[in-house]
C-alpha cells in the first residue's frame, strides 16, 4: 500500500510545476478596437486600440488607464499582430476586443480572409461589433479621444444608441458568420463616417452582397425603413414626414412621428416558370411626437394622415428595395426561402443574376394610434 | 454478488451516462457532411438501429441468466476460443478507453488549454479515471446518477444561443439528401452513442427481472437518441449549411458566440461541465475493460489491472497525438465496434443456439 502511496505521488508531483495556461492580466495588453486597412502590395494595415493600465501614478496611488494606439503592415490580419507585440512590451490580448473597424477599400474585397482568424482563436472575441468606414480605419481610430472619451467606448456607445434608434442592424462578428457563407441571405453592416478632427457620425447601413461590400449605402430613415421591413424593430425609431406640402409655414409642413412596428410578413412566390416573386406586408402603429397643425381630434384627418403617411413609407420601402436590388444585396434572405421551400427552382435558377430581376413588392399600412398629451 | 447489484434505476443512469459523451460536442458536422441539414433524422435513425441491437443483445444475455459476456463466451465457444475472444474484447474497450481519452486531451487543448502538454491533459482523465475505476459497480452507478443533473443543466445552455438569429429554413427542404445518406451519416451518429454495450457486463448484477432491465435500457437509449436531436436541430437552426461545415465543434461553438455582461465566454462553462459526461464514459470503458482483464489473468480481482490498462492509454497518448492521427484512429475504433457489439454477440447467440447452450429458463436468479 505504501509503494501505491509513494508512485501516486510521484504521478501527482508531476501535475505540480505549474500552470502552462495562465493569462494574467498584468502581462496583457488588452485591445479594445482594431481598424484594419488596406496597405500598398495588398498588404493590411491594423491599427490596434490598446487599453495600458499605469499603476505607478503617483501620489494617488490609483491604476489610471490610457489608451495607445499601434499600426503595423503585414500580409495576414495574424502577421500585423505580430509586428504589434514586437513593440507592445505585453500580450496582445484580443479576447476584450469590442469594435473592429474595417476600411471602405477593405471591404470591398472578400472579407472572410481577414475575418478567419478571429472565427478560429478560441481567445478571440466573437461578440465584437464590426463597423464599415468611409476612408480608413486608421484615420477614425487615430481620433484616440472623441470629445473625452476614447475612441472605442465611444463607438461601442454610438453603436448601441444607433441599434435602439433602429438605424443600423443589430450584429457582430459572430452573427454575420452564418450570412457570410449562405448564398441564400446577405447582410448589411453599420457605416460611420469621421466627421472633423475629433469627431465621427453612424450614417447608416452598408450593404453586403456575398462577402463584400457593394459600396451602396443606406442612411437614416432609409436604414429604418429597410429594418421594419425584415422586420427587426428596436426601441426608438423616428420618421419626419412632409405631409403638408401646400402649408406655408415650413414646420408646418411635416408630422414627426415615433413609430412601433406591429406585424411583418415576407410572402415569397414561385410559379412554374421559375418565377419569383416576394411580397412583404407591413403593418405600423404611429404616435404623433411633433405635429403644429394640431388637427389630430378630428377622426377625418387622422385618417387622411393614415393614408398619406402609409403612401410615403410605401414609396421609401419602394426605394429601398430598388437600392437592395442595384446592390444585389439580398437583405431579406428570399433566396434561402427559395432554397427551403421551392428546392426545385432554386437549381434551376443563378441567384445573383435572378436576385436583381424579381419582383419585390412592399404594401405598408401606417396607423396613429397616439398623439402624446395634447390632441 | 449482492454488494455489487445495482438497481433498475441505476442501470438506466448508466446506460444514459455511458452513451453520452464527447461524441455529442462533434456529432452535428460529422453527420452533415453526409446529409445536409436532415442531420437529425440520421440520429433518429440512429437511435431506432441502437434499439434493435439492444433487443438482440439482450437476447443473447437473456439465454444465459447471470452471466456477463466474459462467461457466455467461454461456455459457447469453450475455453480456449472462449478466452481469446475475451481477450480481444478487453483490447477493444481498452482501445475505445484510449480514444476517449486522446479526444478529450485534444478537445480540451483546442478549446482551454492551448500551452499544456498533451500527455498531462490525458494524465488529468486517467487519473480521475482510475479514482472512480477502482470502485465496485454500486459505486459507479450512485455517482452516474449523481452526475446526470449536470446533464440536465446542459440542456438549457443552447437556449442562450436561440437568442441570436435562427433561421428555421435552414432545417429545409426536409429529406434532401435522400435515404442512402441518411443512413450513412447514421453511422457517424452511432458511433457518438455507443455505450450501451456497458449492458454486456452489468446486466447480471441488476436487482429485478430481466424484462424490467430491457424497459430501462431502452429508455435511456431514447433519452440520448431525444438528446442528441435536440442538440443536433440546434446547430442546424443557428449555423448556416454552408458554415457548419468548418465548424468542428458547433455545439460548443454556439456558446461562445452569445455573451453576456456577466459572462463571456459560456463555452468554457459548458465545457466545464462536459468534462463530467467524458470522464463518465471513460470510466465505463475502464471498468468493461478491467473486468475483462481480471477475468482472464487475475481470477475476476479488479484491483491490478485498474491501474495498469490506462499506463497502456497513456502509452499510447504519448505517441499519438496529431489531429488527423486521432481521426484515423478513430476510424478503425467506430469499425472495429461493429463487429463487437453486433457481429461477435450476434455469432454467440448464432452457435449457442445451435449447440444447445441456449436457455432462457436458467435461472440463478
Amino acid at each position: 500500500m505504501r509503494k501505491w502511496k509513494a508512485i501516486y505521488g510521484v504521478f501527482v508531483l508531476w501535475l505540480l510545476t505549474g500552470c502552462w495556461d495562465q493569462h494574467l492580466l498584468k502581462d496583457n495588453s488588452l485591445v479594445l478596437g482594431i481598424g484594419l486597412d488596406v496597405a500598398e502590395g495588398e498588404k493590411l494595415l491594423n491599427t490596434a486600440v490598446i487599453r495600458v493600465i499605469r499603476s505607478d501614478s503617483a501620489a494617488v496611488g490609483k491604476p489610471s488607464a490610457t489608451n495607445v494606439i499601434y499600426s503595423t503592415t503585414g500580409n495576414t490580419f495574424r502577421d500585423t499582430r505580430a509586428g504589434i507585440e514586437k513593440q507592445l512590451g505585453g500580450e496582445y490580448a484580443p479576447n476584450k476586443l469590442r469594435v473592429l473597424v474595417l476600411g471602405e477599400d477593405l471591404a470591398k474585397k472578400d472579407i472572410y480572409p481577414i475575418l478567419d482568424i478571429l472565427y478560429r482563436d478560441p481567445r478571440n472575441s466573437l461578440a465584437a461589433k464590426l463597423v464599415i468606414t468611409r476612408g480608413t480605419a486608421k484615420d477614425l481610430l487615430k481620433i484616440n479621444k472623441s470629445k473625452e472619451v476614447f475612441i472605442s467606448q465611444k463607438l461601442l456607445d454610438a453603436i448601441n444608441r444607433s441599434e435602439k434608434h433602429t438605424l443600423i442592424p443589430i450584429e457582430t462578428i459572430q452573427s454575420i458568420c452564418p450570412d457570410l457563407f449562405d448564398p441564400g441571405k446577405d447582410f448589411a453592416l453599420p457605416y460611420v463616417m469621421k466627421k472633423g478632427t475629433d469627431s465621427f457620425e453612424i450614417l447608416g447601413m452598408a450593404l453586403f452582397h456575398d462577402k463584400k461590400f457593394t459600396g451602396k449605402i443606406l442612411e437614416g430613415e432609409d436604414a429604418t425603413t429597410l429594418l421594419y421591413l425584415n422586420g427587426e424593430d428596436s426601441d426608438v425609431s423616428r420618421f419626419t414626414l412632409k405631409v403638408n406640402p401646400e402649408e406655408a409655414r415650413h414646420q408646418n409642413q411635416f408630422i414627426s412621428t415615433s413609430t412601433f412596428l406591429k406585424d411583418q410578413t415576407l410572402k415569397v412566390k414561385v410559379d412554374k416558370q421559375n418565377k419569383i416573386s416576394a411580397e412583404i406586408t407591413l403593418k405600423i402603429n404611429i404616435t404623433a411626437v411633433e405635429y403644429p397643425l394640431d388637427q389630430l381630434s378630428k377622426k377625418s384627418a387622422i385618417k387622411k394622415l393614415n393614408k398619406e403617411i402609409s403612401k410615403q413609407l410605401t414609396k421609401k420601402a419602394e426605394f429601398v428595395i430598388q437600392e437592395l436590388q442595384q446592390a444585389n444585396c439580398d437583405y431579406f434572405g428570399i433566396g434561402r426561402k427559395v432554397m427551403a421551400y421551392h428546392p426545385n427552382s432554386w437549381k434551376a435558377i443563378d441567384w445573383v443574376d435572378t436576385f436583381p430581376t424579381i419582383d419585390i413588392k412592399a404594401k405598408i399600412e401606417a396607423e396613429i394610434t397616439g398623439t402624446g398629451i395634447i390632441k | 454478488m449482492n454488494e455489487k447489484s445495482i438497481t433498475q434505476r441505476q442501470l438506466f443512469f448508466m446506460i444514459f451516462q455511458s452513451q453520452i459523451g464527447i461524441g455529442l460536442l462533434s456529432l452535428p458536422v460529422s453527420v452533415h457532411k453526409y446529409t445536409q441539414s436532415d442531420g437529425w433524422i440520421s440520429v433518429l435513425i440512429a437511435g431506432f438501429s441502437i434499439q434493435v441491437v439492444i433487443v438482440l443483445l439482450w437476447i443473447l444475455l437473456w439465454g444465459f441468466k447471470g452471466k456477463t459476456i466474459y462467461e457466455i463466451t467461454v461456455i459457447v465457444f469453450g475455453k480456449f476460443l472462449g478466452k481469446i475472444i475475451n481477450f480481444f474484447y478487453m483490447l477493444f474497450f481498452l482501445l475505445v478507453m484510449s480514444l476517449l481519452s486522446l479526444l478529450f486531451a485534444d478537445l480540451l487543448k483546442k478549446w482551454i488549454l492551448n500551452y499544456t502538454p498533451f500527455s498531462i491533459l490525458i494524465l488529468l482523465l486517467i487519473l480521475t479515471g482510475i479514482y472512480i475505476g477502482k470502485n465496485n459497480l454500486r459505486v459507479l452507478a450512485r455517482l452516474y446518477t449523481l452526475a446526470t443533473g449536470v446533464i440536465i443543466i446542459s440542456i438549457a445552455l443552447p437556449w442562450f444561443a436561440f437568442s441570436t438569429n435562427i433561421q428555421l429554413a435552414y432545417l429545409f427542404p426536409i429529406g434532401q439528401s435522400g435515404l442512402k445518406n441518411m443512413v450513412i451519416g447514421a453511422h457517424d451518429a452511432i458511433v457518438a452513442m455507443i455505450g450501451f454495450e456497458l449492458m454486456l457486463m452489468i446486466l447480471p448484477f441488476v436487482e429485478g427481472t430481466y424484462k424490467q432491465s430491457l424497459k430501462n435500457i431502452s429508455l435511456a437509449n431514447m433519452m440520448v437518441t431525444l438528446f442528441y436531436g435536440y442538440f443536433s436541430v440546434s446547430c442546424y437552426l443557428i449555423f448556416s449549411p454552408e458554415e457548419i461545415k468548418i465548424v468542428p465543434e458547433p455545439v460548443l461553438y454556439i456558446l461562445k458566440a452569445v455573451n453576456f455582461t456577466w459572462i463571456e465566454r459560456l463555452d468554457l462553462i459548458f465545457l466545464s461541465i462536459w468534462i463530467i459526461p467524458m470522464s463518465t464514459s471513460f470510466v465505463t470503458y475502464l471498468y468493461l475493460s478491467s473486468s475483462g482483464a481480471a477475468n482472464l489473468f487475475h481470477k475476476g480481482k479488479r484491483k491490478h489491472p485498474v491501474w495498469y490498462l490506462p499506463l497502456i492509454v497513456f502509452l499510447i497518448g504519448l505517441f499519438l497525438s496529431s489531429e488527423s492521427g486521432i481521426e484515423q484512429f478513430g476510424k478503425y475504433v467506430s469499425f472495429s465496434s461493429y463487429a463487437f457489439i453486433v457481429l461477435i454477440p450476434l455469432l454467440t447467440l448464432f452457435i449457442s443456439i445451435v449447440r444447445k447452450k441456449f436457455n432462457y429458463r436458467s435461472s440463478s436468479l
